[in-house]
């Protein structure tokens, strides 16, 4: 039956292009959505070379069609269609399994005879098919991401040492100089960070600041870190160990925040006194007098009466009688043994401290101005 | 169990020719063409009453009294030329009323015995009206008729003539005093049709129609009951392909209940779904349905025809679904329509 072998043909032709149009549509589709990721990869994280990018996307396009191109249809596949899409009724599918049984059922003869008729126009309707999927706008979006991507993948990407060099000059400075507050000490992604999170401090700075009462008493202040550290007490000499130690409730301090905490408040308040004309030649009868000005610099102190508090937690030291004997006993032993005689005095001797590195910059990063700038405004209606 | 001779039972039909697809379809073009001008209003109904008859199949009329139920029967008979009767069905109708009794006669030669008077079930074509007030052993009595196609009495079995088709007609309205058809006898029947209420402009014809005269009186025999053999024949000769078996298994397993949990699924209303015999019947069906649209193979447009008519009344809804409202026709809309989908 040649008519019917023809459409069947036709038919066969037309889903191999459907299904190559839609393999080419999910290629577009695909590639358009991974340029622009590719070239966001190059520019963030890692250089991706042009050609590698190119490769991967033609070794992708290559799969799809190639799969596209092999996969077959069946007879039945295509008399399934003709059915459906050319008004076949099942005919087509009905007469290719009875050709196949070679049925001598008197309804076959007649079956073809009805198929025969009807093929013309089964071959005009599939002339008239537009081709499916459309691939005007896959395509249209292929090309302009292939555009963005071929010119951000052009830009010089960004290597790998660029997002390390910076690491191995910290470790040289922090072990001798912990508490240093220079700009180099703190990675730019910290800084970064910081600056994101400064106007966030500030504002709950001075929303803080503005509900509470102006003669606030020193329980009100917060407790934790350095952020919102109230100022040290000095008459309490534990106020510093207190300080360095957060409560398990209390937040943790950020990595910036820490830095910036670092000066020791004995330090600070020294630096403070020697550096402030105010408070230079204060006493101690002139406390009270000025306003203490130490908690801009990130200095901070324990809540009075915590300390006693905790310390009230506490109970009496219990001293176990034996193992105070057995301590003194071995004590006395170790006096009673002879001097090493080996090694000489000299060799005791500590070595001289070597000379703390000069400070090669002392100006503040823009983040920590910007930081500085937040507490002041911040506490400024507060004092 | 003796088997009685039958003078009425038609022979089996030769193998059928190609020309004889272009009559069948001929015949029952003209026999819709001729029914839905009696029947006014009523196309789709006459559409199905023919198919199912052509498929060998019963049917089951629902309808409120006064639509013509009656009247197209009689009308369906006329045209096919076939012998016909009618059982008004009442409390008090006995099996043997509908199958037949065996009556004591005496002969002119002085001789004298008992004969087996065969009952209305015996006719090609019988109308059992309002069946539902039957009781429920004289309803019994129409299942081996239906079913077997031959009537058992006093230990034989007498055959009923071919073609053989009940339609029985029920009342969806007065329902007291009825006895309402078992699941069983339900399962029997091919069909179970609507007749609904006509049109205003179906109304207004029937004046012209049926005003003075019973049209179904007047109608002049189409074909025979050799012809309804041979268009029964060539029924069964229409080809079903693979497709259309699997849409129709597809169609029957669509039916089966699912959990009610299933919020989205219409078939979480269902209790008790389609039977094989449903199966059966749906296939059959389309078959005269290709055959009356000039075809010889099966379309799923042929299943989705008849699916509605087959299946009505052989899905069984849940008591909450009944309660609140939801009707079996809407439940296997949404089956029908996701299944169309699919197919």
């Amino acid at each position: 039956m040649p008519e019917f072998d023809a459409l069947i043909a036709a038919v066969r032709r037309r889903l191999r292009r459907e299904r190559l149009r839609d393999a080419l549509r999910r290629a577009c589709w695909t590639t358009a959505l991974l340029l622009p990721m590719a070239a966001a990869l190059h520019l963030a994280l890692h250089a991706l070379p042009a050609a590698g990018v190119a490769a991967a996307v033609a070794i992708g396009w290559t799969l799809w069609i190639g799969a596209a191109i092999s996969r077959g249809d069946s007879d039945a596949d295509c008399a399934r269609w003709a059915d459906r899409r050319l008004d076949g009724a099942s005919a087509y599918e009905t007469l290719l399994e009875q050709r196949a049984a070679a049925s001598a059922a008197p309804a076959h003869a007649r079956l073809q005879a009805w198929a025969a008729a009807r093929v013309p126009h089964s071959l005009r309707q599939l002339a008239g098919l537009p081709l499916q999927p459309a691939l005007a706008r896959p395509l249209a979006t292929l090309g302009v991401a292939a555009l963005l991507g071929a010119v951000l993948l052009a830009l010089p990407g960004r290597t790998p040492s660029q997002g390390a060099d910076s690491a191995p000059s910290r470790p040289a400075r922090t072990p001798q100089a912990p508490e240093a507050t220079a700009p180099e000490a703190v990675s730019p992604l910290l800084a970064a960070r910081s600056d994101r999170s400064l106007d966030e401090i500030a504002r709950a700075t001075r929303g803080l600041a503005r509900s509470a009462p102006r003669g606030r008493r020193d329980d009100e202040a917060p407790r934790s870190g350095s952020s919102a550290a109230p100022r040290p007490d000095p008459s309490r000499a534990d106020s510093a160990p207190q300080r360095a130690s957060t409560g398990p409730g209390d937040p943790v301090p950020s990595a910036a925040d820490a830095a910036r905490a670092a000066p020791a408040p004995a330090d600070a308040a020294s630096a403070t006194a020697s550096t402030r004309p105010g408070l230079a030649g204060a006493t101690g009868t002139d406390a009270g007098r000025s306003a203490d000005e130490r908690a801009v610099l990130g200095a901070s102190r324990a809540l009075p009466g915590l300390l006693d508090v905790q310390r009230s937690h506490l109970g009496p030291r219990t001293v176990d009688a034996g193992a105070q004997q057995a301590s003194d006993e071995a004590g006395e032993h170790f006096d009673t043994l002879p001097a090493a005689p080996s090694l000489p005095a000299s060799a005791l001797r500590a070595p001289p401290a070597a000379a703390p590195p000069a400070i090669a910059e002392t100006r503040m990063t823009p983040a920590e101005t910007h930081y500085v700038r937040a507490w002041a405004r911040a506490l400024g209606p507060a004092r | 169990m003796k088997a009685a001779a039958d003078p009425e039972v038609t022979p089996a039909q030769p193998q059928p020719a190609d020309a004889d697809f272009d009559e069948a379809q001929r015949t029952l073009a003209a026999l819709q063409s001729l029914l839905a001008r009696i029947v006014v209003g009523q196309d789709e109904l006459v559409a199905q009453l023919v198919t199912a008859v052509f498929a060998g199949g019963h049917v089951l009329i629902e309808g409120l009294p006064g639509l013509g139920k009656t009247h197209l029967v009689k009308a369906l008979a006329a045209a096919l030329g076939l012998r016909w009767a009618r059982v008004q069905c009442t409390p008090d109708l006995m099996p043997a009323d509908i199958t037949g009794a065996e009556i004591y006669l005496g002969t002119p030669g002085g001789g004298s015995g008992f004969e087996f008077r065969r009952g209305p079930v015996f006719a090609q074509l019988v109308l059992v009206d309002e069946v539902n007030r039957a009781t429920p052993r004289t309803q019994a009595a129409l299942l081996e008729a239906m079913q077997e196609r031959q009537v058992t009495h006093a230990g034989v079995a007498h055959p009923l003539p071919s073609p053989f088709a009940v339609i029985a007609t029920q009342n969806p309205i007065e329902l007291e005093g009825t006895y309402p058809l078992p699941e069983a006898q339900l399962d029997r029947f091919m069909f179970k049709l609507l007749m609904p209420f006509p049109a205003r402009d179906a109304l207004r014809a029937v004046l012209d129609v049926s005003l003075d005269e019973e049209p179904a009186d007047a109608v002049a025999p189409l074909t025979d009951a050799a012809g309804v053999q041979r268009i029964v024949a060539l029924a069964r000769e229409v080809l079903l392909g693979q497709r259309c078996k699997d849409a129709a298994v597809d169609l029957v397993v669509a039916t089966q209940p699912v959990d009610a949990a299933a919020a989205d699924d219409p078939r979480r209303h269902i209790r008790y779904g389609a039977s094989p015999r449903a199966l059966q019947s749906l296939v059959r069906a389309a078959r005269v349905r290709a055959l009356m649209a000039g075809r010889v193979h099966v379309d799923i447009d042929d299943l989705a025809a008849v699916a509605l008519p087959v299946l009505r009344h052989r899905v069984l809804l849940r008591l909450e679904s009944e309660l609140d409202g939801v009707s079996v026709d809407a439940v296997l809309a949404e089956v029908l329509r996701a299944w169309r989908t699919r197919a």
